[in-house]
């Protein structure tokens, strides 16, 4: 019995080695042979990174049918959502970037590391960028006159909210200025209905709603323009803590334990009349109840007395940086492959989101209200956060977070923040 | 006697509480795994309505769980032959000398559990990088070796020392050489010892998430704990039924693992730590 | 015994010590006084160029650094807690077990069962019932008390730390503390029983005396954990509320590896190594003491 044992350990050990050897053999063998196959068509992997899990069966589908077409070429999706920026920050650091990545701030000041060590490379050629209108592309256009990143998909920043509970709370439509909101609450509070579904332990879902408060105040007198400048400070912000105290003040029990699906599933289940967030959000509650989506609408946050400023904030959500010269010309395919080929059918089916090529899809009633403010103009658009310091949403979220978890004061947390943009000036 | 008894039902009802209340979040960890998402999310105490097997075919198609499994296993199953055989053949000799050479190669080993892997992780994989070790079975199994051994080392010691060395005695006298002492006669006597060392070492392996995590970079080599937490942070953090049962499919090797082997813990332990 | 050294041994010595010796220098003490060297640098991780800053690292961490301190600070409550819980834990589980009864097996799997798992996984599971189960379960059970904000309130969270990590390592260490019991001579027990002293006495006087050395290693083992805990803080809360849990280890990481200051980083982490071995020699001393007197 014991000498059976033992062979049969010494088989298994012998068989793993043959294993282990033969499968490093055997990826040996593919390298090999595609290296033949390579005379004839040059292969090429292409490696996209992004971190928005809404769209990641819609990217795989479109990748598929690409490769279908283009056997040389295999592109691999990868969604990455929490620590996001620290893997990107490691590939970097291992001289291995992405061919194809999502930037979390796109903006200028953001990437000029990345330009000046010759990381990301122009894409004015591409053709899809030819077809970006006049307003987009300028939008896009540098310092240096290059464009460098691929807008991909938009999206708006605001406060989805549940029509139906608002009408049997009384309310008739939406608030458009803050005092109304404060009345709104009210109405809801007493009618058993928690206004704000808040996330805090997701930080993220906090930072957004510091720079959308703030977007009026931050696009005033160039903010950020002066901020790198050393000469402004947030304190002439503290106008955004109007909103934001409503908003504490009037979410669920534990918000600070609450994670971004707990928020989402306090607002399917219609015991929150309001999520704010993008319509992303209005995806995850589809996956749980769709009804609740029929009866959402999106607005933007009534953050002051002026309707006008009050509006639907239109942000990027996806823009591409490209880190290959070797295969431009392959990524140029594919991103003409999904907006005028193809894949502009499954980007119809699958990723179903707003985007500056033109291609309409089938829209949810959330989506639908951003499209028709979009269409009458009554949003406003990103002028701030694309110049704020790198990885700035992550230092909001944080300050956020000890703000409403009562760790600090008002000004503690605009000291904080004006301190770690002058520490990232300094750097 | 009656005394005896009173405490001991005393003692086996209070286990029995807290046992339960120990194996509560395991309990909900399995009974999510057999739900939908929807009534993961808005029903998550509950005992599933109906047993849905659903999650666990999208895991293991989606997380590619065969694979991951197969690369756990035989980085793991590797390893510990190597901590098994260097450790015992080092904790061997160990036990048989004195002096201050060997208190100072004990001491040496022992920096392994007093310096945080956080301390050598950066500079490891320079140092892997340099050896063609990334991105590697190989390498892997290579450090796990080696940051594994020194327990087992001592482990090993402590055992041994207890052994009659009547038994090498007679041996030499037969006129046997080391090698056929030690795999002939010591090795075998190890049994309880190797127990131990192979579940200790196995779930520190098998479970180990930072160093696959800098430097397994290929898809088709990644562990467990690696594949399962990738897509952890992708796209499990929004469906929170894939996620548990995910969590639930990267821990069962182990707890499987543990109900063939659990009763040699205890005498394993006993007889390797206490006679120091 | 012969010495180490002893030429006819030394053969033999460098065959069975020799490969795992090199192994081991090779690829975890060279690599740390690399780290050792990198500390004393400003080093971002990729530069092949290097500059040598001297002891400017180890100064920043306690002068300028706001948030290392706290860190620190924090590490020591957890570990204090923890270490204390786990090895009180352990040792009431491991009496109960070594008593008769029929079930002990079934609960000592049960106890164990958390070290099975994985610590980052053992993270999520708590974080999803913290977060998703309690409400529900205060509810159904009447107990209100549960339903605290255990992860959100920066004041409580590092309670729920303790909580999780001692959840997840008292049955290995309890393990070890009945293996401790068992090898005790039966008959000192019986002895003392005869005697007269109670159960109480019979504990305190007998076996925790008799049981230093493992005490010794548990109390090694948990206070050699509890500072260096990570994976488990990162998934359960990421080191959140703001930084109300953030460990030295997330510290380090972060500096390391966000922020791309690795020579930054390992500085700590050498702050780190050296603050675990004194404090874990200075146990040994302790406990080593406590153990040869009382015997």
């Amino acid at each position: 019995m014991k000498r059976l044992l033992c062979s049969l350990i010494v088989v298994c050990v012998a068989a793993s080695f043959v294993w282990a050897g033969g499968q490093q053999e055997a990826d040996k063998a593919a390298e090999e042979g595609s290296g033949e196959k390579a005379e004839k068509a040059e292969k090429v992997t292409l490696e996209l990174y992004h971190y928005k899990d809404v769209i990641v069966e819609g990217m795989n589908e479109l990748a598929e049918a690409y490769m279908a077409e283009n056997p040389n070429i295999t592109i691999k999706n990868e969604m990455i959502s929490t620590e996001y920026n620290t893997v990107l920050k490691s590939r970097d650091s291992a001289c291995n970037l992405p061919d194809i990545w999502a930037a979390s701030t796109p903006g200028e000041k953001a990437l000029k590391p990345y330009i000046e060590s010759n990381k990301i490379y122009p894409v004015n050629d591409l053709k899809v960028i030819g077809q970006l209108t006049e307003d987009v592309s300028s939008s896009l256009t540098f310092s240096d006159g290059n464009i460098y990143t691929i807008p991909f998909l938009n999206t708006a920043r605001g406060i989805i909210y549940n029509t139906k509970l608002f009408k049997e709370a009384g309310i008739d439509s939406f608030p458009e200025t803050f005092s109304e909101m404060e009345g709104a609450v009210k109405k809801l509070k007493d009618n058993g209905i928690i206004p704000f579904a808040a996330a805090g332990k997701d930080g993220w879902t906090l930072g957004s709603l510091v720079y959308q408060c703030g977007a009026e105040l931050y696009a005033k007198n160039n903010f950020a323009e002066r901020m790198w400048a050393g000469d402004a400070s947030h304190d002439e912000m503290m106008g955004i803590f109007n909103f934001i105290d409503l908003f504490k003040n009037n979410s669920q029990k534990k918000p600070m334990d609450t994670d971004y699906m707990g928020s989402v599933a306090l607002y399917a289940q219609e015991k929150a009349a309001m999520l704010i967030q993008g319509p992303w959000a209005a995806v995850a509650v589809s996956d749980l109840a769709p009804e609740v989506v029929e009866v959402s609408r999106m607005e933007g946050i009534p953050y002051t007395e002026d309707a006008e400023v009050n509006q639907l904030y239109f942000d990027y959500d996806v823009f591409f940086c490209v880190s290959t010269k070797e295969h431009m010309e392959a990524v140029g395919d594919y991103f003409d492959f999904i907006v005028n080929g193809e894949g502009r059918d499954i980007f119809k089916e699958k990723i179903k989101a707003i985007n500056p090529y033109g291609i309409d899809f089938e829209a949810n009633p959330v989506v639908q209200s951003i499209q028709e403010q979009l269409k009458n103009n009554e949003t406003v658009s990103d002028t701030l956060y694309v110049n704020a310091p790198d990885g700035w949403w992550q230092t909001q979220a944080i300050v956020m977070q000890e703000y409403m978890g009562g760790q600090i004061t008002k000004s503690e947390m605009m000291k904080k923040l004006d301190d770690e943009w002058l520490k990232a000036a300094d750097q | 006697m009656s005394k005896r008894n009173k405490s001991t039902v005393a003692a086996g009802v209070g286990m029995g509480i807290i046992s339960l209340v120990w194996f509560l979040p395991v309990y909900f960890m399995l009974i999510n795994s057999f739900k939908p998402l929807k009534e993961v999310i808005f029903t998550t105490a509950a005992f599933p309505k109906n047993f849905y097997f659903g999650n666990i075919r999208e895991v293991w198609e989606g997380a590619n769980y065969f694979l991951l499994f197969s690369n756990s296993f035989i980085i793991t199953f590797i390893s510990i032959t190597g901590i098994v055989l260097f450790s015992a053949m080092a904790g061997y000799r160990l036990s048989r000398s004195s002096g201050k050479v060997t208190a100072f190669l004990l001491s040496y080993f022992i920096l392994t559990l007093i310096i945080p892997f956080q301390a050598v992780m950066i500079p490891l994989v320079k140092t892997m990088r340099e050896f063609a070790m990334i991105d590697s079975r190989w390498g892997l199994i290579l450090v796990y070796v080696a940051l594994g051994s020194p327990i087992a080392i001592f482990l090993y010691q402590g055992y041994i020392k207890t052994l009659p060395y009547a038994l090498e005695e007679s041996a030499i006298i037969d006129g046997a050489g080391q090698l056929t002492i030690f795999f002939r006669i010591i090795f075998p006597l190890l049994k309880p010892m190797t127990s131990t060392v192979v579940i200790l070492q196995s779930l520190y392996i098998w479970n180990d998430f930072l160093l696959p995590l800098i430097t397994i970079q290929s898809d088709n080599l990644k562990t467990i704990p690696l594949g399962i937490a990738g897509k952890f942070f992708g796209q499990y953090a929004f469906k929170w039924n894939l996620g548990i049962t995910s969590m639930l499919m990267a821990s069962l090797p182990m707890l499987i693992l543990y109900i063939f082997v659990q009763r040699f813990i205890i005498s394993g332990v006993m007889k390797g730590s206490v006679k120091y | 015994m012969r010495g180490f050294m002893e030429k006819s041994k030394f053969g033999v010595n460098l065959l069975f010590i020799g490969p795992i010796l090199i192994i081991y220098t090779l690829l975890f003490m060279y690599p740390f006084f690399e780290g050792l060297y990198y500390s004393f640098t400003n080093w971002n991780g990729v530069d092949p160029k290097v500059n040598f800053i001297g002891l400017k690292n180890y100064i920043e961490m306690f002068t300028k650094d706001e948030y290392f301190l706290p860190s620190l600070q924090r590490t020591f409550i957890i570990a204090v807690l923890n270490v204390a819980l786990v090895n009180i834990l352990a040792m009431i589980f491991a009496l109960a077990l070594t008593t008769e009864g029929r079930l002990n097996n079934l609960w000592r799997a049960m106890v164990f069962m958390p070290y099975m798992i994985s610590m980052v996984v053992c993270g999520f599971i708590w974080r999803f019932m913290l977060t998703n189960i309690v409400e529900n379960l205060a509810e159904v059970t009447g107990m209100e008390f549960i339903n605290q904000s255990w992860l959100g309130d920066p004041n409580i969270v590092i309670y729920s730390i303790v909580m999780v990590s001692t959840w997840w390592i008292a049955g290995y260490i309890m393990t070890i503390y009945i293996a401790g019991i068992l090898s005790i001579d039966q008959s000192l027990i019986e002895a003392g029983e005869i005697d007269g002293c109670n159960t109480q006495q019979s504990f305190f006087k007998i076996k925790l005396p008799l049981m230093m050395p493992v005490v010794t290693v548990g109390v090694f083992l948990s206070i050699s954990y509890s500072l260096k805990i990570f994976d488990t803080i990162y998934s359960l809360t990421g080191g959140g509320p703001g930084k109300a849990s953030e460990v030295v280890m997330l510290n380090l990481y972060r500096d390391a590896f966000v922020y791309n200051r690795y020579g930054y980083g390992t500085a700590k982490a050498i702050v780190l190594t050296l603050i675990i071995v004194i404090i874990t020699y200075l146990q040994m001393r302790m406990t080593n003491a406590k153990g040869n007197t009382e015997s």
